[in-house]
Protein backbone atom coordinates (compact mmCIF):
# COMPACT_ATOMS: atom_id res chain seq x y z
CA UNK A 1 0.00 0.00 0.00
CA UNK A 2 2.49 2.58 -1.03
CA UNK A 3 0.95 4.33 -4.00
CA UNK A 4 2.13 7.87 -3.39
CA UNK A 5 0.23 11.08 -3.63
CA UNK A 6 0.41 12.62 -7.07
CA UNK A 7 3.13 15.26 -7.15
CA UNK A 8 2.06 18.58 -5.61
CA UNK A 9 -1.70 18.21 -5.75
CA UNK A 10 -3.55 21.39 -5.13
CA UNK A 11 -5.36 21.51 -1.83
CA UNK A 12 -8.77 21.47 -3.49
CA UNK A 13 -7.99 18.55 -5.77
CA UNK A 14 -6.52 16.54 -2.89
CA UNK A 15 -9.56 17.26 -0.80
CA UNK A 16 -11.96 16.29 -3.57
CA UNK A 17 -10.10 13.04 -4.07
CA UNK A 18 -10.23 12.31 -0.38
CA UNK A 19 -13.96 13.05 -0.14
CA UNK A 20 -14.59 10.78 -3.09
CA UNK A 21 -12.61 7.92 -1.55
CA UNK A 22 -14.25 8.39 1.83
CA UNK A 23 -17.79 8.49 0.45
CA UNK A 24 -17.16 5.38 -1.66
CA UNK A 25 -15.67 3.65 1.39
CA UNK A 26 -18.96 4.41 3.12
CA UNK A 27 -20.61 2.34 0.38
CA UNK A 28 -18.24 -0.52 1.26
CA UNK A 29 -16.04 -0.08 -1.80
CA UNK A 30 -12.81 -1.91 -0.97
CA UNK A 31 -10.77 -0.33 -3.76
CA UNK A 32 -11.78 3.13 -2.53
CA UNK A 33 -10.82 2.10 0.99
CA UNK A 34 -7.38 1.09 -0.28
CA UNK A 35 -7.05 4.48 -1.98
CA UNK A 36 -8.17 6.22 1.19
CA UNK A 37 -5.55 4.30 3.12
CA UNK A 38 -2.76 5.24 0.72
CA UNK A 39 -3.81 8.89 0.83
CA UNK A 40 -4.10 9.18 4.59
CA UNK A 41 -2.16 6.47 6.43
CA UNK A 42 1.07 8.48 6.76
CA UNK A 43 -0.81 11.44 8.24
CA UNK A 44 -2.90 9.29 10.57
CA UNK A 45 0.11 7.21 11.63
CA UNK A 46 1.90 10.48 12.40
CA UNK A 47 -1.05 11.51 14.58
CA UNK A 48 -1.15 8.13 16.39
CA UNK A 49 2.60 8.19 16.95
CA UNK A 50 2.48 11.77 18.15
CA UNK A 51 -0.18 10.98 20.74
CA UNK A 52 0.84 7.44 21.78
CA UNK A 53 4.57 8.15 21.83
CA UNK A 54 5.19 4.43 21.26
CA UNK A 55 5.54 2.81 17.87
CA UNK A 56 4.04 -0.57 18.72
CA UNK A 57 1.02 1.03 20.31
CA UNK A 58 0.65 3.47 17.43
CA UNK A 59 0.56 0.54 14.98
CA UNK A 60 -2.17 -1.22 16.95
CA UNK A 61 -4.12 2.00 17.25
CA UNK A 62 -3.77 2.71 13.53
CA UNK A 63 -5.26 -0.68 12.74
CA UNK A 64 -8.23 0.12 15.03
CA UNK A 65 -8.52 3.53 13.39
CA UNK A 66 -8.93 2.10 9.90
CA UNK A 67 -11.35 -0.53 11.13
CA UNK A 68 -13.40 2.29 12.65
CA UNK A 69 -13.15 4.32 9.44
CA UNK A 70 -14.36 1.35 7.41
CA UNK A 71 -17.35 0.88 9.64
CA UNK A 72 -18.23 4.50 10.09
CA UNK A 73 -17.42 6.05 6.70
CA UNK A 74 -21.10 5.91 5.78
CA UNK A 75 -21.79 8.50 8.48
CA UNK A 76 -19.38 11.04 6.98
CA UNK A 77 -21.25 14.07 5.67
CA UNK A 78 -19.19 15.73 2.92
CA UNK A 79 -20.89 19.11 3.27
CA UNK A 80 -20.45 19.29 6.98
CA UNK A 81 -16.97 18.25 7.91
CA UNK A 82 -13.54 18.41 6.35
CA UNK A 83 -12.51 14.84 5.42
CA UNK A 84 -9.03 15.02 6.90
CA UNK A 85 -10.38 16.57 10.13
CA UNK A 86 -12.93 13.82 10.35
CA UNK A 87 -10.33 11.10 9.82
CA UNK A 88 -7.69 12.65 12.02
CA UNK A 89 -10.23 13.12 14.80
CA UNK A 90 -10.95 9.39 14.76
CA UNK A 91 -7.20 8.75 14.98
CA UNK A 92 -6.82 11.24 17.80
CA UNK A 93 -9.74 9.79 19.77
CA UNK A 94 -8.50 6.21 19.43
CA UNK A 95 -4.95 7.20 20.35
CA UNK A 96 -6.16 9.10 23.39
CA UNK A 97 -8.28 6.08 24.41
CA UNK A 98 -5.08 4.04 24.28
CA UNK A 99 -3.19 6.56 26.38
CA UNK A 100 -5.95 6.55 28.94
CA UNK A 101 -6.09 2.77 29.17
CA UNK A 102 -2.28 2.59 29.31
CA UNK A 103 -2.34 4.57 32.52
CA UNK A 104 -3.21 8.13 33.14
CA UNK A 105 -0.56 8.51 35.77
CA UNK A 106 2.17 7.98 33.25
CA UNK A 107 0.59 10.40 30.87
CA UNK A 108 0.53 13.33 33.22
CA UNK A 109 3.97 13.29 34.81
CA UNK A 110 6.29 16.14 33.96
CA UNK A 111 8.89 13.78 32.54
CA UNK A 112 6.46 12.34 30.08
CA UNK A 113 4.94 15.40 28.58
CA UNK A 114 5.93 15.39 24.93
CA UNK A 115 3.71 18.36 24.22
CA UNK A 116 6.11 20.59 26.14
CA UNK A 117 8.56 20.15 23.29
CA UNK A 118 5.92 20.19 20.63
CA UNK A 119 7.40 22.24 17.83
CA UNK A 120 5.40 24.85 16.04
CA UNK A 121 4.95 24.03 12.37
CA UNK A 122 7.97 24.79 10.23
CA UNK A 123 8.03 27.62 7.76
CA UNK A 124 7.86 25.09 4.95
CA UNK A 125 4.78 23.46 6.45
CA UNK A 126 3.16 26.82 6.84
CA UNK A 127 3.68 27.61 3.20
CA UNK A 128 1.50 24.70 2.14
CA UNK A 129 -1.09 25.36 4.81
CA UNK A 130 -4.58 26.27 3.78
CA UNK A 131 -5.83 29.72 4.71
CA UNK A 132 -7.88 28.25 7.54
CA UNK A 133 -4.83 26.60 9.02
CA UNK A 134 -2.83 29.79 8.77
CA UNK A 135 -5.62 31.62 10.50
CA UNK A 136 -5.63 29.18 13.42
CA UNK A 137 -1.87 29.41 13.84
CA UNK A 138 -1.93 33.20 13.62
CA UNK A 139 -4.60 33.29 16.28
CA UNK A 140 -2.78 30.79 18.50
CA UNK A 141 0.33 32.94 18.17
CA UNK A 142 -1.57 35.78 19.79
CA UNK A 143 -2.17 33.81 22.97
CA UNK A 144 0.37 33.79 25.72
CA UNK A 145 2.75 30.86 25.96
CA UNK A 146 0.94 29.19 28.84
CA UNK A 147 -2.44 29.36 27.16
CA UNK A 148 -1.08 28.09 23.89
CA UNK A 149 0.87 25.32 25.63
CA UNK A 150 -2.19 24.17 27.58
CA UNK A 151 -4.36 24.10 24.46
CA UNK A 152 -1.79 22.12 22.49
CA UNK A 153 -1.27 19.69 25.39
CA UNK A 154 -4.98 19.17 25.72
CA UNK A 155 -5.29 18.54 22.02
CA UNK A 156 -2.35 16.21 21.52
CA UNK A 157 -2.21 14.64 24.95
CA UNK A 158 -5.90 14.29 25.60
CA UNK A 159 -5.32 16.01 28.94
CA UNK A 160 -8.31 17.28 30.86
CA UNK A 161 -8.36 20.42 33.00
CA UNK A 162 -7.60 18.36 36.08
CA UNK A 163 -4.60 16.72 34.42
CA UNK A 164 -3.28 19.96 32.97
CA UNK A 165 -3.49 21.54 36.41
CA UNK A 166 -1.69 18.61 37.99
CA UNK A 167 1.01 18.63 35.35
CA UNK A 168 1.68 22.33 35.64
CA UNK A 169 1.14 22.31 39.43
CA UNK A 170 -1.41 25.06 39.45
CA UNK A 171 -4.85 25.09 41.07
CA UNK A 172 -7.63 23.66 38.91
CA UNK A 173 -9.49 26.98 38.88
CA UNK A 174 -6.40 28.80 37.64
CA UNK A 175 -5.93 26.34 34.79
CA UNK A 176 -9.58 26.60 33.82
CA UNK A 177 -9.53 30.37 33.67
CA UNK A 178 -6.25 30.41 31.68
CA UNK A 179 -7.63 28.05 29.11
CA UNK A 180 -11.09 29.66 29.02
CA UNK A 181 -9.58 33.09 28.45
CA UNK A 182 -7.37 31.60 25.76
CA UNK A 183 -10.32 29.93 24.05
CA UNK A 184 -12.34 33.13 24.21
CA UNK A 185 -9.49 35.08 22.59
CA UNK A 186 -9.12 32.38 20.00
CA UNK A 187 -12.83 32.55 19.27
CA UNK A 188 -12.73 36.34 18.85
CA UNK A 189 -9.67 36.09 16.62
CA UNK A 190 -11.08 33.31 14.45
CA UNK A 191 -14.39 35.09 13.90
CA UNK A 192 -12.55 38.32 13.12
CA UNK A 193 -12.06 37.90 9.38
CA UNK B 1 -41.04 16.84 29.82
CA UNK B 2 -38.61 19.27 28.28
CA UNK B 3 -34.92 19.81 28.66
CA UNK B 4 -33.86 23.35 29.35
CA UNK B 5 -30.64 24.43 27.70
CA UNK B 6 -27.95 24.24 30.32
CA UNK B 7 -26.60 27.68 31.13
CA UNK B 8 -22.85 28.15 31.11
CA UNK B 9 -21.00 27.59 34.34
CA UNK B 10 -21.51 31.16 35.35
CA UNK B 11 -23.86 33.72 33.94
CA UNK B 12 -21.14 36.34 33.54
CA UNK B 13 -18.30 34.35 32.00
CA UNK B 14 -18.42 33.82 28.25
CA UNK B 15 -19.65 30.39 27.26
CA UNK B 16 -16.64 28.42 26.06
CA UNK B 17 -18.18 24.97 26.61
CA UNK B 18 -18.31 24.13 22.89
CA UNK B 19 -14.59 24.80 22.49
CA UNK B 20 -13.83 22.96 25.73
CA UNK B 21 -15.79 19.91 24.61
CA UNK B 22 -14.10 19.88 21.21
CA UNK B 23 -10.70 20.26 22.83
CA UNK B 24 -11.43 17.46 25.31
CA UNK B 25 -10.54 19.26 28.53
CA UNK B 26 -13.84 18.61 30.28
CA UNK B 27 -14.47 15.60 32.43
CA UNK B 28 -17.08 14.25 34.81
CA UNK B 29 -20.25 16.27 35.25
CA UNK B 30 -19.05 19.17 33.09
CA UNK B 31 -18.44 16.84 30.17
CA UNK B 32 -21.78 15.14 30.69
CA UNK B 33 -23.54 18.52 30.71
CA UNK B 34 -21.78 19.61 27.52
CA UNK B 35 -22.63 16.32 25.79
CA UNK B 36 -26.27 16.75 26.72
CA UNK B 37 -26.19 20.24 25.18
CA UNK B 38 -24.86 18.62 21.98
CA UNK B 39 -28.17 16.85 21.72
CA UNK B 40 -30.49 19.48 23.13
CA UNK B 41 -29.09 22.52 21.29
CA UNK B 42 -28.41 22.23 17.55
CA UNK B 43 -26.55 25.56 17.54
CA UNK B 44 -24.25 24.28 20.26
CA UNK B 45 -23.63 21.07 18.30
CA UNK B 46 -22.72 23.14 15.23
CA UNK B 47 -20.36 25.26 17.30
CA UNK B 48 -18.64 22.14 18.65
CA UNK B 49 -18.22 20.93 15.09
CA UNK B 50 -16.71 24.26 14.04
CA UNK B 51 -14.25 24.10 16.91
CA UNK B 52 -13.39 20.54 16.01
CA UNK B 53 -12.50 21.75 12.53
CA UNK B 54 -10.48 24.64 13.95
CA UNK B 55 -8.49 22.38 16.26
CA UNK B 56 -8.04 19.84 13.48
CA UNK B 57 -5.82 22.45 11.83
CA UNK B 58 -3.26 21.51 14.47
CA UNK B 59 -2.93 18.15 12.70
CA UNK B 60 -1.31 20.03 9.83
CA UNK B 61 1.71 20.49 12.07
CA UNK B 62 2.12 16.76 12.71
CA UNK B 63 4.76 15.13 10.57
CA UNK B 64 3.67 12.31 8.26
CA UNK B 65 5.21 8.93 9.07
CA UNK B 66 4.95 5.97 6.68
CA UNK B 67 2.67 3.34 8.15
CA UNK B 68 4.24 -0.10 8.64
CA UNK B 69 4.08 -2.49 5.71
CA UNK B 70 1.30 -5.03 5.93
CA UNK B 71 -0.92 -2.99 8.17
CA UNK B 72 -3.57 -2.46 5.53
CA UNK B 73 -3.71 -6.21 4.86
CA UNK B 74 -4.16 -6.75 8.59
CA UNK B 75 -7.08 -4.29 8.62
CA UNK B 76 -8.65 -6.04 5.63
CA UNK B 77 -8.27 -9.40 7.33
CA UNK B 78 -10.06 -8.04 10.38
CA UNK B 79 -12.86 -6.65 8.22
CA UNK B 80 -13.28 -10.10 6.70
CA UNK B 81 -13.18 -11.70 10.11
CA UNK B 82 -10.04 -13.60 9.18
CA UNK B 83 -7.90 -12.12 11.89
CA UNK B 84 -6.05 -14.44 14.18
CA UNK B 85 -5.64 -13.56 17.84
CA UNK B 86 -5.30 -9.82 17.80
CA UNK B 87 -3.19 -7.95 20.25
CA UNK B 88 -5.65 -5.87 22.19
CA UNK B 89 -5.26 -2.16 21.83
CA UNK B 90 -7.39 -1.47 24.79
CA UNK B 91 -7.00 -4.20 27.39
CA UNK B 92 -9.64 -3.42 29.93
CA UNK B 93 -8.46 -4.73 33.22
CA UNK B 94 -10.75 -6.99 35.25
CA UNK B 95 -10.46 -4.54 38.13
CA UNK B 96 -11.74 -1.75 35.92
CA UNK B 97 -14.64 -3.93 34.85
CA UNK B 98 -15.44 -4.73 38.46
CA UNK B 99 -15.22 -1.05 39.31
CA UNK B 100 -17.54 -0.03 36.50
CA UNK B 101 -19.99 -2.76 37.46
CA UNK B 102 -19.89 -1.54 41.03
CA UNK B 103 -20.54 1.99 39.82
CA UNK B 104 -23.45 0.76 37.77
CA UNK B 105 -24.83 -1.16 40.70
CA UNK B 106 -24.80 2.07 42.67
CA UNK B 107 -26.58 4.12 40.04
CA UNK B 108 -28.97 1.44 38.94
CA UNK B 109 -29.75 -0.11 42.28
CA UNK B 110 -33.51 0.24 42.25
CA UNK B 111 -34.06 -1.32 38.88
CA UNK B 112 -35.88 -4.38 37.88
CA UNK B 113 -33.41 -6.93 36.57
CA UNK B 114 -32.12 -6.63 33.06
CA UNK B 115 -31.38 -9.83 31.31
CA UNK B 116 -27.88 -11.01 32.07
CA UNK B 117 -25.27 -10.20 29.45
CA UNK B 118 -23.24 -13.05 27.97
CA UNK B 119 -20.54 -14.13 30.39
CA UNK B 120 -17.29 -14.18 28.45
CA UNK B 121 -16.29 -10.85 26.97
CA UNK B 122 -15.40 -11.21 23.31
CA UNK B 123 -11.79 -10.41 22.45
CA UNK B 124 -12.55 -7.52 20.14
CA UNK B 125 -13.94 -4.36 21.61
CA UNK B 126 -16.63 -4.00 18.98
CA UNK B 127 -18.39 -7.26 19.78
CA UNK B 128 -18.38 -7.11 23.58
CA UNK B 129 -21.68 -6.39 25.30
CA UNK B 130 -21.87 -3.00 26.94
CA UNK B 131 -24.08 -1.28 29.44
CA UNK B 132 -24.94 2.34 30.16
CA UNK B 133 -26.65 3.85 33.18
CA UNK B 134 -29.20 6.09 31.49
CA UNK B 135 -29.86 9.12 33.68
CA UNK B 136 -33.31 10.58 32.95
CA UNK B 137 -33.46 14.32 32.32
CA UNK B 138 -35.99 14.65 35.13
CA UNK B 139 -33.30 13.44 37.54
CA UNK B 140 -35.22 10.33 38.57
CA UNK B 141 -33.39 7.01 38.99
CA UNK B 142 -30.99 5.92 36.26
CA UNK B 143 -31.97 2.90 34.20
CA UNK B 144 -29.55 0.49 32.55
CA UNK B 145 -29.40 0.17 28.79
CA UNK B 146 -27.77 -2.96 27.45
CA UNK B 147 -26.07 -2.90 24.06
CA UNK B 148 -25.53 -6.26 22.43
CA UNK B 149 -23.13 -5.75 19.55
CA UNK B 150 -23.85 -9.19 18.12
CA UNK B 151 -27.51 -8.39 17.48
CA UNK B 152 -26.99 -4.62 17.22
CA UNK B 153 -29.81 -4.09 19.71
CA UNK B 154 -30.05 -1.76 22.68
CA UNK B 155 -32.46 -2.95 25.37
CA UNK B 156 -33.87 -0.93 28.22
CA UNK B 157 -36.45 -1.73 30.88
CA UNK B 158 -39.34 0.72 31.07
CA UNK B 159 -41.35 2.59 31.86
CA UNK B 160 -40.50 5.08 29.14
CA UNK B 161 -42.75 8.10 28.85
CA UNK B 162 -43.30 8.53 25.13
CA UNK B 163 -46.05 11.01 24.22
CA UNK B 164 -48.88 9.77 22.03
CA UNK B 165 -47.97 9.96 18.35
CA UNK B 166 -44.22 10.32 18.94
CA UNK B 167 -41.20 8.01 18.92
CA UNK B 168 -38.30 7.73 21.35
CA UNK B 169 -35.12 7.71 19.28
CA UNK B 170 -31.70 6.49 20.33
CA UNK B 171 -28.54 8.51 19.54
CA UNK B 172 -24.84 7.77 19.84
CA UNK B 173 -22.28 10.49 20.48
CA UNK B 174 -18.63 9.58 20.20
CA UNK B 175 -16.08 12.02 21.49
CA UNK B 176 -16.97 15.39 20.11
CA UNK B 177 -18.75 14.10 17.02
CA UNK B 178 -22.27 15.15 16.15
CA UNK B 179 -24.98 12.80 17.47
CA UNK B 180 -25.42 9.77 15.22
CA UNK B 181 -29.02 8.59 14.79
CA UNK B 182 -29.79 5.01 15.77
CA UNK B 183 -33.19 3.33 15.80
CA UNK B 184 -36.40 4.19 17.59
CA UNK B 185 -37.57 2.22 20.61
CA UNK B 186 -40.42 -0.21 20.50
CA UNK B 187 -41.93 -2.11 23.41
CA UNK B 188 -41.17 -5.76 22.71
CA UNK B 189 -42.56 -7.07 25.98
CA UNK B 190 -44.37 -5.26 28.79
CA UNK B 191 -41.83 -2.85 30.26
CA UNK B 192 -39.02 -3.83 27.87
CA UNK B 193 -37.96 -1.44 25.14
CA UNK B 194 -35.65 -2.28 22.27
CA UNK B 195 -34.00 -0.07 19.67
CA UNK B 196 -31.87 -1.14 16.77
CA UNK B 197 -28.44 0.32 16.10
CA UNK B 198 -28.19 0.64 12.33
CA UNK B 199 -26.40 -1.97 10.27
CA UNK B 200 -22.68 -1.53 10.18
CA UNK B 201 -22.70 0.95 13.04
CA UNK B 202 -20.05 0.34 15.64
CA UNK B 203 -20.56 1.50 19.15
CA UNK B 204 -17.42 1.70 21.27
CA UNK B 205 -17.06 1.95 25.05
CA UNK B 206 -17.17 5.58 26.13
CA UNK B 207 -19.91 6.40 23.64
CA UNK B 208 -22.69 8.53 25.07
CA UNK B 209 -26.16 7.15 24.40
CA UNK B 210 -29.10 9.53 24.49
CA UNK B 211 -32.82 9.23 23.88
CA UNK B 212 -34.88 12.05 22.44
CA UNK B 213 -38.56 12.41 21.63
CA UNK B 214 -39.07 12.68 17.88
CA UNK B 215 -41.80 12.42 15.27
CA UNK B 216 -42.98 8.86 14.59
CA UNK B 217 -40.20 6.85 12.99
CA UNK B 218 -37.41 9.16 14.13
CA UNK B 219 -35.98 12.61 13.46
CA UNK B 220 -36.51 13.73 9.86
CA UNK B 221 -33.33 15.85 9.91
CA UNK B 222 -30.78 13.30 11.07
CA UNK B 223 -30.19 15.41 14.16
CA UNK B 224 -32.23 15.44 17.35
CA UNK B 225 -35.21 17.80 17.20
CA UNK B 226 -37.08 17.03 20.40
CA UNK B 227 -36.36 16.99 24.13
CA UNK B 228 -33.80 14.56 25.50
CA UNK B 229 -35.34 12.25 28.07
CA UNK B 230 -32.27 10.28 29.17
CA UNK B 231 -28.56 9.88 28.52
CA UNK B 232 -25.67 7.77 29.75
CA UNK B 233 -22.16 6.59 28.89
CA UNK B 234 -21.56 3.05 27.62
CA UNK B 235 -18.93 0.92 29.29
CA UNK B 236 -17.94 -2.68 28.87
CA UNK B 237 -19.56 -5.28 31.06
Amino acid sequence: MTSPLPPQPTTDAARARLVEALVATGAEDRAAFATLYSLTSAKLFGVCLRICGDRGAAEDVLSEVYLTIWRRAGAFEPGRASPISWLATIARNRAIDWRRSAGRRQAVTLDDAPEVADPDPSVEERMIESDDTKQLHLCLDQLDVKQRGAIRSAFFGGLTYAELAERDRVPLGTMKSWVRRGLQRLKDCLSDD
Amino acid sequence: MTTEPTPSASGTEPDTAAAELALGVLDGAERGAALRRMIAEPAFAREVEQWRDHFAMLFAGVADVSAPAGLFEQVEARIDGRAGPQRLVNPWKPTAIAASLAALAMTAVALRPVEAPPVAPAPIVATAPMIAAMAPADKSEAQPALYDAASGMVKMPGPMSIPEGRSAQLWAIEGDQAPRPLGTFRETAPGMYVAEAKMGAVIAPGTMLAISIEPIGGSPTGQPTGPVIASGMLSKV
